[in-house]
């Protein structure tokens, strides 16, 4: 009983999420899917420049790059998300977002195989992130929008590249 | 009584009130004597419904029991609001229904015409206001649940901290039950208190805990959860009874000597009085200036008057005890002052200073104890200022002693000669000098907080109360109306407004916080004798926008250089474009220098309060000290300068303290003046700025340091170390309390503090010290913060910036001097030392290195004087790098101290060489540091 109360109550809040998660999205791709963030995380869009690799930072972190006088981290997503490494192309690009980490916000920049378009996504169109069991991480997925045929993974940049697990690059680096 | 005597004493009892606050008992019970007497005169008079409203006034102070914050303040609010009432009722014949008396009054006169005299317990709490009344029970819950136990537990060990708590909260239930209309629970809590203090902290009073019963299951009933409990008749006789068995007197202590107390006013309460109290203490400083320029200017003396009185207050409500007393210390001499007992001038004019200083260093510390929520610390020195303010109003200490010689000389402008002390710059009085010009008039509510008539606070809700009538009322009447300001503080703020007379300069580098108010008051006194010469113009600029500069600079710097080293460039053989390259270069370099320079400021001032410093230690410690300043001049980066004071109060006081020997026949015996000497230098050496701090006394004992040590497991039994190492070994952390020290050495207390503080603006502190003859501190600090001279070497395909202060030399290590120790890893041989080699690739993980040490170049570079040798590839060549922040996100790489723009537009990463060495004694933890300069 305690149970499908509990059950009713988050399909009910995830419901009410959704509400606010429509919205225009940047979509880009890596690898074969889709994924899109919302626009007003987005600062703006560079191409792939050298990266000064950070010793003893996760794996997930290529380095960090010079933005106009300011350094910036950059995130490998294919790392992140657990992917094959492949060579940037002439289309990986740098996207430079603002994560909000508590009472601030850090520019970051995130790697990505290619940018696509901005789509408006409407409420309609989003659907809750599929449960796929233990053992999979969704908190990071807003949910999955569908547009004609195609799927994006909407993706909550915040959490994506949470701070916390930045702050532990040195945590981890003393384990090893 | 006639109706002009009545007006007078209104008007009287307005000013006494205008003059208090909610925390002035005195000035409460004269306004209740007034209210009443005035009370029978209206109901002679025939206005019986003002005599009631104002009987109803004077059972509410007497409920209100004082000194309660938030009970009081509200008291205080409705006397001062109902005396402006008053006022239009006596003064100006309005009826009592247009006075507007505060409705809590009126509403109580009301009612008792309709005959509803019922006062039940249920209706008890009927003309207060339910929020207030449900805001109290929930209080008072909270209150007597966190009591309890303190309670119980002092019954069996009483302790006067937690009776005075006890007493405390009880007293506040008291005020709060008393406001919010529930006469009982406020007089059985009179009762505890009675009892309380009957008992003298030794003891607690039986009953306590039955009172809190009832008081729980009255709250209970009001909140309709329970049947009352009758009648606390009974226990407030139980209570009444109550006699100490064995009565301790606790001895009176004095109010300043609270070590640590916990803050426990609400935040925002304390937020608002810190700030407040900022710009009235800020205030009072210009106001003293005019004071002291002309000491019979008695409006100014009373802005200073009110400033602290105001003070005393707040923090006397807030529990605040120590700015408490010391403001009414100072409160006391100005009081003299104004009634013209005393003029204030000379060391009247410095203490109050003094003290003005003291409450700010105090509200800095309230700041941090409410941000942190920790425990507010007793600021040092604070005995001795009460003393001295004591012993000056006493007439101890004669009030024409100058304690600063003014400059000699000619007649000098004010900023000149605040300039000639190093207390300011051209800058500065500048910029003062020219918001003299600017001859804008200022808001009537502004003059009137600037001559602390009003606080900010009230000003704000003024302009609110403004706002909300839709602005028909001008600001002055309300303020008025309000009872905030008497009808002829208005009128002089309003007159001051009309003939905009700005302030001298002094003033103005006061208020822009750019010298510190006591050197305007030297110089004021030295100028009384000379003649004017003329001001350098500066412009001030806001801190921000120059860093921005100079960052651009450096920007700037790199850009050009990417351009003049471009090999594309290097290729169009073109005269003429490398004359303009060359021009270039040269306007750039030139900015540069500008651009540095704008930031450093002589080390001046810091000596000052250094020479200070000297001077009262020695007095302390009964010592005859010379105290001798060189190089004054010398110019640090600002952030430096702000930085360095701290490290440098320690050094000079271990100088002091227990660098120079005790007496003068100690040093005589060792053929040393009896005298004293502790020298403070400054100077530039090599691109670096030196600060040294030299004392002739008794000399660091090598063999009691050593000894130490060994006691701490510091060093090895057998471990050889220079006399260097060996001093080193009193930075320390945890070698350095007091006591050890006394008895080992004389130093060392917050040595660790020096070390870390000047290691955070990457200098190093060295020592050098014979034993009898002296000690010598030495501080080299860079030219520089944002700017470091960096050596750029490459370790694979990788690139590194290693600031070259840190680098004592490089060597390509033949075979000979490389060895490998047991369970110490590679070291290699210098100069009869060996020394570790840590290998850069692999701490930092970097693939395709060279890895044979034979091929590669070994760094060796300084870690707070123990050598490291660091393997890296190549050296690429040095450079000026401009230091970045690589952010929030990366500030914890170990072994990374940041980033720096390259040539080519990339960043580079600079590394911190202490960083890497901890970082490598972690991945070899089996090598212990001073073991590796073992011979």
């Amino acid at each position: 009983m305690a149970n499908s109360v509990a059950e009713a109550s988050a399909a009910l809040r995830s419901h009410a999420a959704i509400q606010d998660r429509a919205g225009q999205y940047l979509t880009f791709s890596i690898g074969p899917e889709v994924y899109g963030i919302e626009i007003l995380k987005v600062q703006e869009i560079i191409g792939m420049m050298p990266v000064t690799k950070v010793p003893r930072s996760p794996d997930f972190v290529r380095g960090v790059i010079n933005l106009r006088g300011k350094v910036i981290p950059v995130i490998e997503l294919r790392k992140k998300f657990e992917m094959e490494q492949r060579e940037d192309t002439s289309m990986t690009c740098i996207i430079v977002v603002q994560v909000a980490t508590g009472t601030q916000s850090i520019t970051m920049g995130i790697i990505v195989d290619e940018v696509a378009e901005v789509v408006a996504i409407a409420k309609e169109q989003i659907e809750p992130a599929p449960q796929f069991g233990a053992g999979v991480r969704t908190e990071f997925i807003l949910g999955i929008g569908k547009i004609a045929s195609k799927v994006v993974i909407l993706l909550d940049v915040d959490k994506v590249l949470s701070w916390s697990e930045l702050a532990t690059i040195d945590e981890a680096a003393k384990e090893q | 009584m006639d109706r002009d005597t009545v007006i007078t004493r209104i008007d009287a009892l307005a000013e006494c009130l205008l003059l208090s606050d909610a925390s002035d008992a005195e000035a409460f019970a004269r306004a209740k004597k007034d209210l009443s007497e005035i009370a029978v005169w209206a109901k002679s008079d025939g206005q019986s419904d003002v005599g009631k409203i104002l009987e109803s006034a004077c059972e509410r102070i007497d409920s209100a029991h004082l000194g309660n914050g938030t009970s009081a303040a509200s008291i205080y609010d409705l006397t001062v609001a109902c005396l402006s009432s008053l006022q239009m009722v006596v003064r100006d014949g309005c009826s009592v229904e247009q006075a507007q008396f505060p409705r809590a009054l009126y509403d109580a006169v009301v009612q008792e015409k309709a005959g509803d005299e019922v006062s039940t317990k249920a209706n008890e709490s009927t003309s207060i206001d339910r929020g207030i009344l449900a805001e109290f029970l929930d209080h008072a819950s909270t209150v007597f649940a966190d009591l309890e136990p303190v309670i119980v537990a002092a019954e069996s060990h009483p302790a006067p901290g937690a009776v005075a708590q006890i007493r405390r909260e009880i007293h506040t239930i008291k005020a709060e039950a008393g406001f919010v209309g529930l006469g009982e629970m406020s007089g059985l809590f009179h009762a505890v208190e009675d009892a309380i203090d009957r008992a003298g902290g030794g003891t607690i009073p039986e009953g306590i805990l039955d009172a809190l019963d009832w008081a729980r299951r009255h709250i209970a009933a009001i909140e309709g959860k329970g049947s009352a409990p009758g009648s606390p008749d009974e226990l407030v006789a139980r209570l009444r009874e109550f006699t100490p068995v064995a009565a301790v007197v606790v001895p009176e202590e004095p109010a300043v000597i609270a070590p640590s107390t916990r803050i426990e006013s609400d935040p925002d309460l304390m937020r608002e009085f810190i700030s407040e109290a900022r710009e009235h203490l800020d205030n009072a400083d210009v106001h003293l200036l005019t004071v002291e320029m002309n000491s019979r200017d008695s409006e100014a003396l009373n802005a200073v008057f009110r400033a602290f009185h105001t003070i005393k207050g707040v923090s006397g409500f807030l529990g605040l005890e120590d700015i408490k007393s010391v403001a009414h210390e100072a409160e006391n001499l100005l009081d003299k002052a104004r009634k013209g007992e005393i003029e204030l001038r000379g060391t009247y004019v410095d203490t109050v200073f003094d003290t003005i200083d003291m409450l700010k260093r105090m509200i800095v510390s309230v700041e941090g104890a409410v941000a942190t929520g920790g425990l507010l610390e007793s600021e040092p020195g604070l005995r001795q200022l009460v003393d001295h303010i004591r012993a000056v109003l006493a007439g101890k200490v004669d009030a024409n002693m100058e304690t600063r010689h003014a400059s000699p000389g000619a007649r000098k402008r004010i900023g000149e000669i605040l300039h000639s002390q190093g207390v300011t710059n051209p800058a500065a009085v500048g910029s003062a000098l020219a918001a003299q010009l600017q001859i804008d008039t200022m808001p009537l509510g502004e003059i009137l907080v600037r001559e602390i008539v009003i606080s900010r606070s009230q000003l704000n809700h003024a302009l609110e109360i403004q706002k909300q009538e839709g602005s028909t009322r001008k600001l002055g009447d309300i303020l008025v109306a309000n009872g905030m300001a008497r009808i002829e503080d208005i009128n002089r703020a309003l007159a001051k407004q009309s003939t905009p007379a700005s302030d001298p300069v002094g003033a103005m580098l006061v208020r822009a916080k750019e010298v510190a108010p006591k050197d305007v008051a030297m110089a004021l006194r030295g100028q009384k004798q000379h003649a004017p010469i003329e001001v350098k113009e500066a412009v001030k600029v806001d801190a921000d926008r120059l860093d921005k500069l100079i960052d651009l600079v450096g920007e700037l710097v790199i850009a050009e250089s990417m351009i003049s080293q471009s090999e594309e460039l290097a290729s169009v053989a073109s005269q003429h474009l490398t004359r303009q390259i060359s021009q270039l270069d040269k306007i750039t370099r030139e900015l540069q220098e500008i651009g540095m320079s704008l930031r450093m400021v002589p080390v001046r001032p810091t000596f000052q309060k250094m020479s200070r410093l000297v001077r009262d230690l020695a007095k302390k410690s009964g010592k005859q000290v010379e105290f001798i300043t060189e190089g004054e001049d010398t110019e640090l980066d600002k952030t430096v300068v702000d930085k360095i004071g701290d490290p440098l109060v320690h050094m000079i006081r271990n100088a002091v303290d227990h660098g120079i020997e005790a007496s003068a026949e100690e040093r005589i015996a060792k053929g040393k003046s009896a005298t004293g000497s502790v020298t403070l230098r400054a100077f530039h050496k090599g691109g670096n700025i030196h600060i040294e701090i030299q004392d002739d006394g008794r000399g660091l004992n090598r063999d009691s340091i050593l000894a130490k040590a060994r006691e701490r497991n510091l060093i090895r039994e057998g471990d050889q170390l220079t006399d260097r190492e060996i001093f080193d070994l009193i930075f320390e952390p945890g070698f350095s309390t007091a006591r050890e020290i006394t008895d080992v050495s004389g130093r060392g207390v917050g040595m660790d503090v020096v070390r870390r503080n000047v290691e955070s603006l990457r200098g190093q502190v060295e020592i050098q010290s014979e034993l009898d003859k002296g000690t010598v501190f030495s501080i080299r600090l860079p030219l520089t913060l944002a700017i470091i001279d960096g050596m750029v070497i490459r370790v694979g395909d990788e690139r590194y910036i290693i600031p070259t202060l840190s680098v004592v030399r490089s060597i390509k290590p033949d075979a000979e001097q490389i060895a490998t120790v047991t369970d110490r890893g590679e070291m290699l041989k210098l100069q009869g030392k060996l020394i570790p080699i840590y290998r850069l690739h692999t701490l930092f993980d970097v693939s395709s290195a060279k890895t044979d040490p034979l091929d590669a170049i070994v760094l060796i570079l300084d870690d707070e004087g123990a050598h490291v040798g660091l393997m890296v590839d190549e050296l690429l060549g040095q450079q000026q790098i401009v230091i970045k922040s690589l952010g929030e996100t990366m500030k914890a790489v170990r072994g990374i101290a940041g980033g720096a723009i390259m040539g080519d537009g990339t960043v580079g990463l600079i590394i911190d060489v202490g960083g890497i060495v901890r970082l490598a004694e972690v991945t070899a933890p089996a090598r212990a540091k001073r073991a590796m300069t073992a011979a």
